[in-house]
């Protein structure tokens, strides 16, 4: 009996990494796409992640190269409180947080502080919008204008 | 696998993350004991006003540690040699012709962290922890992918 509940519940959380690597790559593979096609170059990489539930794992991540921006799009949890998946873009080498995907009621949802827009503490905060190929291409284009060197 | 570099930058990283995690819980405690004094023990109030005080200091610190552990573990893979940090810098800056001006923001780094441990203060410019990461993960990246 006890053997069959292991069982159980390890398969339990195989599915649930087997999901959560699958909703990633969904998403890696579609940014993917979207930014080649706006002639950013791009690279898949891989992160090794540590999750108390479902122990530790390797998880894809990508970035994306235009001129001199690089980009850093890297998951950063699998669950946490109102979400089930957390991403966050940075701007490289610095590791600069600049945006978070929010994965929230089937689909991935985009933080992003906008010049103009109110002042908050998070990019949580921030207001957001359902990804798309429009909403990303958008944020890119305002990091391409006001990318700003962090280290003063 | 992920390459060495990134897994130390990413290290660098959670370093940042588990300090802002950190701030917002003392900041939260705070709070709490404003409205309710009780929930500490007496001299626990003179302790949270220390953590919030050195918090970021503490995390400063740590910061720096991951610094000079990847540096010197890169460094190790090249010289049979344990040079003091100043000269583990500069060694890696000219062995990776990293850019002067990123050597000297690293450098001050380095300085402030010194500050800390020493408690010496004079003359040395304050550096967040965010700055601090933005400098380290720069200069970083300049290191190879593997070693």
């Amino acid at each position: 009996m006890a053997t069959t509940d292991t069982t159980a519940a390890s398969e339990q959380l195989d599915a649930r990494k087997t999901d959560w690597l699958d909703r990633l790559s969904e998403l890696i593979n579609r940014i993917d796409n979207w930014t080649k096609a706006a002639d950013w170059s791009t690279r898949k990489i891989e992160k090794r992640m540590r999750d108390p539930e479902i122990g530790d794992y390797i998880a894809p991540a990508l970035i994306l190269q235009k001129e001199t921006l690089r980009i850093l799009l890297e998951p950063v949890a699998r669950v946490t409180p109102g979400a089930e998946g957390v991403v966050d873009l940075y701007l490289m080498p610095a590791y600069d947080d600049i945006a978070s995907l929010y994965f929230t009621n089937g689909d991935w949802q985009l933080h992003y502080m906008f010049p103009g827009t109110p002042t908050v503490n998070t990019i949580r905060d921030a207001d957001s919008v359902t990804l798309s190929q429009d909403s990303l291409k958008k944020v890119l284009e305002e990091m391409v204008k006001n990318a700003d060197c962090s280290l003063r | 696998m992920p390459t060495a570099v990134y897994v130390r930058l990413d290290r660098i990283k959670d370093v940042e993350r588990e300090y802002l995690t950190t701030r917002l819980a003392v900041d939260r405690l705070i709070a709490a004991v404003r409205i309710d004094p009780a929930i500490l023990e007496p001299k626990q109030g003179r302790d949270v006003r220390n953590a919030d005080a050195r918090l970021e200091h503490t995390y400063f610190i740590r910061l720096f540690a991951e610094l000079e552990t990847t540096l010197r573990s890169f460094f190790e893979t090249r010289r049979d040699t344990t040079p003091k940090t100043q000269d583990l810098i500069d060694s890696i800056s000219a062995m990776r012709r990293i850019p002067p001006d990123l050597t000297e923001y690293v450098h001050d780094v380095r300085e402030f962290r010194n500050s800390l441990v020493h408690e010496r203060s004079a003359d040395i410019a304050t550096i967040t922890v965010a700055v601090a990461r933005a400098r380290i993960c720069h200069y970083l990246s300049w290191l190879p992918p593997h070693w």
